[in-house]
């Protein structure tokens, strides 16, 4: 069985975050990247799965600039068998649904029948990417999974996160695309040794013409989805600051939070 | 890290800091700035990101300094990462990554990589290489240095240690002690420098010696100020029978090893201490930026914003000198034992002020071990001590350097036929001499928001050597002796090559990103410039003008009342 993982490259958290100069986005300049947090959480899921002889093979995907492509490495260093990078200029800017169909054309042919990805990237937060490939492909999909198992070669259980600390689980017949949640699994971190033998992986490089795509359908300058501004939400009104004796603080916070929370 | 061979006989290598020393600025041994090879920049990049993410979940520093030990989970987790074998070469099982770095979480791998298995890598046979460093590269067996005993530290030349070759057993038998062994505990593999007789001369060599020979032992886990999870120990030695095959090298070359490895190690180790005061910065930027006082973040006042400055400024410089040091090393066909001493000197005590502002920025908090400022205290307080203390190593440098410049001017005398004593007779030709040298050689290509930084360095390069020559007219074979003097000249020439590592860095960015986006380096570099070659000045004035019969008679005063003296208190 073959699965594919979509990985995406964010800044890391412990960037300095400052907005760019017309305030729709982030300075770039001072950022360092890495592998979004959700997707480790994916790559871990499909290497267990491999690690079982349950999966064949686990390839890695991305679409992004040059830089993206340490993301791959990483993939590949942790344990992905081989790794694809959709890089093309004219995909700056493009909006979800138009990545979805990028990454569609760049799997064509390749008979993925598990493909898994993070619920939604560090950055953006869309979380659309797997749902819009799903449809794409009319294929079954289940986002924010935590649990998952392959029931046999033709059935994937997946336990979906619910609201109140509930799990729904559901069946899908594969191929299917799932999203999971962060603490499915314990991501494993890419070992030297893993780090050396990537060096001899494969990583497919591919642009819009390869695939047979039009940058004036699928491009950033053809986003139907444009950010128009980033910014810090207004300051909230509903603040207080309680004052007084720490004692005194404490009993008003306890009958505060019983009042508005029943919790305790 | 690619080891220069250094065949008896041959042209002695270039060196940058010795060439300074004599009036002559070979800059493009610095200049352009070397880059990183590309590959090994992202495994490096790759290995660190990793290990980053795992030390967030697996290791606790404050747990390791409390408990004194190292959990085994964190030897285990190192190990899997392949940490262990990050600097063995590949054919070994290791990376064979050119620069070891960023050990400072990690003494255990400092150690075991920095200096305690270096002596296999280098100077191994392909037989010990084979038998010892896979294992070494996959943390099974770990490795120590013992070079130091209880009688000789910095003195090292004078060890006991001694192993004696038993004809009949075709075993080296050794006996002896050493102390303060960095993974003594824990090591299998000790590179343990003896005494030896060789071709009737009494000759240090160096051995590999493993723990389950007879007769080797060590002793108990020494209570630290810090780098408590680290493990030091005494090693004993008794009659220990080291079989032939474990000779490393060449029989009564161990002292010159011994010095070489701590060469590449002192690297290392100033690598670390560069990691250990960025990581120090960003804590005291961000105490800074959130504690506010007087209703306004503590960041905006100036005695805070000078300290920040401070630690910005010389963590720059530290960090240049580091890199343009490994860049050296990498050549493999230059003598880099003088920088490679200056970055430990520079960067470890650059760490040991970096530290202290953070936690007098820090205030009361500093001084409380729920925060970690107290544990780096201590924990960066050896780094001046160890692998040649920074006092050692001072000599090192001056005396290094000043052995060239005595070479030079014995030419010169020669030449007239004359005797190196009568050299004052020849002084203003000498001097002549070498001040046209430097004056014909600038640092070349130099960009202009740097120039007069440049300009500054260029005149107090030539000021270096010119003194250098005074004071070895002056003192002569005497300059031996002549500590005081010695510190102030090799206090001058690491200002010196740090001020220069910053220029060979922030020009070689201005040079391929253009002056915007060097903008940072320029500041860093001007900013570090500025009060560098303010000190310079002052060291190479106070060679000839100073008070040293004075400190020397204050102490005197002190040995002979046996400390600060009853009749001194009013």
């Amino acid at each position: 069985m073959k699965s594919l993982v979509l990985v995406k490259q964010v800044p890391s958290a412990d960037s300095p975050f400052r907005l760019n100069s017309s305030g729709t986005w982030i300075e770039e300049g001072n950022l360092t990247f890495g592998l979004n947090d959700y997707d480790r959480y994916a790559l871990e899921a499909l290497l267990k799965l491999k690690d079982a002889g349950k999966v064949a093979e686990v390839v890695a995907l991305t679409v992004g600039p040059e830089r993206a492509a340490t993301v791959l490495r990483t993939c590949l260093a942790t344990g992905a068998d081989r790794a694809i990078h959709v890089k093309d200029a004219a995909l700056e800017g493009s909006d979800p649904l138009s990545l979805a169909k990028v990454i569609k054309a760049a799997i064509q042919g390749e008979g993925f029948s598990l493909i898994m990805a993070g619920l939604q990237a560090d950055d953006d937060n869309y979380g659309q990417i797997g749902p819009l490939l799903a449809r794409l492909l009319d294929r079954p999909s289940a986002t924010a999974a935590m649990g998952l198992e392959l029931r046999d070669g033709t059935t994937v259980r997946v336990e979906r996160e619910m609201e109140n600390n509930r799990l729904l689980v559901v069946d899908l017949t594969l191929p299917a695309v799932i999203t999971v949640q962060t603490g499915i699994n314990e991501p494993r971190y890419a070992s030297l040794k893993g780090i050396m033998a990537a060096k001899k992986k494969e990583i497919r490089t591919v642009a819009l013409k390869d695939l047979g795509l039009d940058a004036a359908e699928v491009g950033g300058r053809a986003a139907r989805l444009r950010t128009v501004r980033l910014a810090s939400p207004p300051k909230g009104k509903g603040a207080e600051i309680l004052k007084g004796p720490a004692d005194e603080i404490a009993r008003e916070l306890v009958k505060r939070i019983r009042e508005k929370t029943g919790v305790i | 890290m690619a080891r220069p061979a250094a065949a008896a006989g041959a042209a002695p290598l270039r060196s940058f800091m010795k060439s300074l020393f004599n009036g002559h600025l070979e800059a493009d041994l610095v200049f352009p700035y070397p880059r990183q090879d590309a590959e090994a920049k992202e495994t490096l990049g790759l290995l660190l990101e990793s290990f980053r993410g795992w030390a967030r979940q697996n290791l606790d520093g404050g747990a390791i300094d409390r408990s004194g030990q190292f959990p085994a989970h964190v030897v285990k987790g190192l190990k899997e990462l392949g940490m262990m074998g990050m600097t063995i070469p590949e054919e070994y099982g290791g990376a064979g990554l050119p620069i070891t770095s960023y050990c400072a979480t990690a003494t255990i791998v400092g150690a075991h990589l920095g200096i305690g298995s270096k002596g296999v890598v280098l100077y191994g046979s392909a037989e010990q290489k084979k038998r010892f460093l896979p294992a070494v590269a996959r943390g099974d067996l770990l490795a120590a240095y013992a070079l130091t005993e209880p009688t000789s530290g910095s003195d090292a030349a004078s060890l006991k240690t001694r192993a004696v070759w038993d004809a009949a057993r075709q075993v080296w038998v050794m006996s002896g002690g050493k102390r303060y062994i960095t993974n003594g505990g824990v090591a299998g593999l000790f590179t343990v420098f003896a005494r030896t007789e060789v071709d009737g001369k009494d000759r240090i060599s160096a051995f590999i010696v493993t723990r389950d020979l007879p007769g080797v032992s060590t002793g108990k886990e020494e209570e630290k100020l810090g780098l408590k999870g680290s493990s030091t120990t005494d090693l004993y030695l008794e009659k220990v029978p080291v079989p032939k095959e474990n000779l490393l090298g060449e029989p009564g070359r161990g002292f010159k090893y011994a010095m070489e490895i701590l060469n590449d190690g002192r690297v290392s180790l100033a690598a670390g201490t560069v990691g250990g005061a960025k990581e120090m910065i960003d804590q005291a930027v961000k105490y800074a930026r959130e504690r506010r006082q007087f209703e306004r973040p503590i960041a905006e006042f100036e005695m805070i914003r000078g300290k920040i400055a401070e630690m910005m400024t010389g963590t720059y410089a530290a960090e240049s000198m580091v890199y343009l040091t490994t860049g050296l090393a990498e050549r493999g066909d230059v003598d880099y034992s003088i920088e490679s001493a200056l970055s430990k000197i520079f960067s470890s005590e650059n760490a040991w002020r970096v530290i202290n502002h953070a936690v007098q920025i820090a205030g009361g908090n500093g001084f409380i071990k729920e925060y970690p400022y107290e544990r780096y205290l201590r924990d960066c307080r050896i780094n001046m001590i160890f692998e040649g203390t920074n006092e050692i190593l001072r000599l090192f440098v001056t005396l290094a350097g000043v052995h060239t410049l005595g070479e030079e001017l014995k030419k010169v005398g020669r030449a007239l036929k004359d005797p190196i004593s009568q050299i004052g007779v020849l002084s203003e030709f000498a001097v002549k001499k070498i001040r046209q040298a430097v004056s014909d050689e600038q640092l070349p290509d130099i960009q202009p928001p740097l120039a007069k930084t440049a300009a500054r360095a260029a005149h107090y390069a030539e000021a270096l050597s010119v003194t250098a020559e005074k004071a070895l007219r002056a003192h002569g074979k005497g300059i031996v002796e002549r500590e005081f003097v010695q510190e102030r000249l090799a206090e001058a020439a690491g200002d010196l090559y740090a001020l220069i590592a910053c220029l060979a860095r922030a020009n070689d960015r201005i040079r391929k990103e253009g002056a915007e986006a060097a903008r940072r380096d320029i500041l860093l570099t001007r900013t570090f410039g500025n009060a560098a070659w303010r000190r310079i000045r002052r060291w190479l004035y106070q060679v000839e003008k100073n008070q040293d019969d004075n400190l020397a008679k204050v102490s005197d005063l002190a040995y002979e009342q046996g400390g600060y003296g009853a009749d001194l208190v009013p």
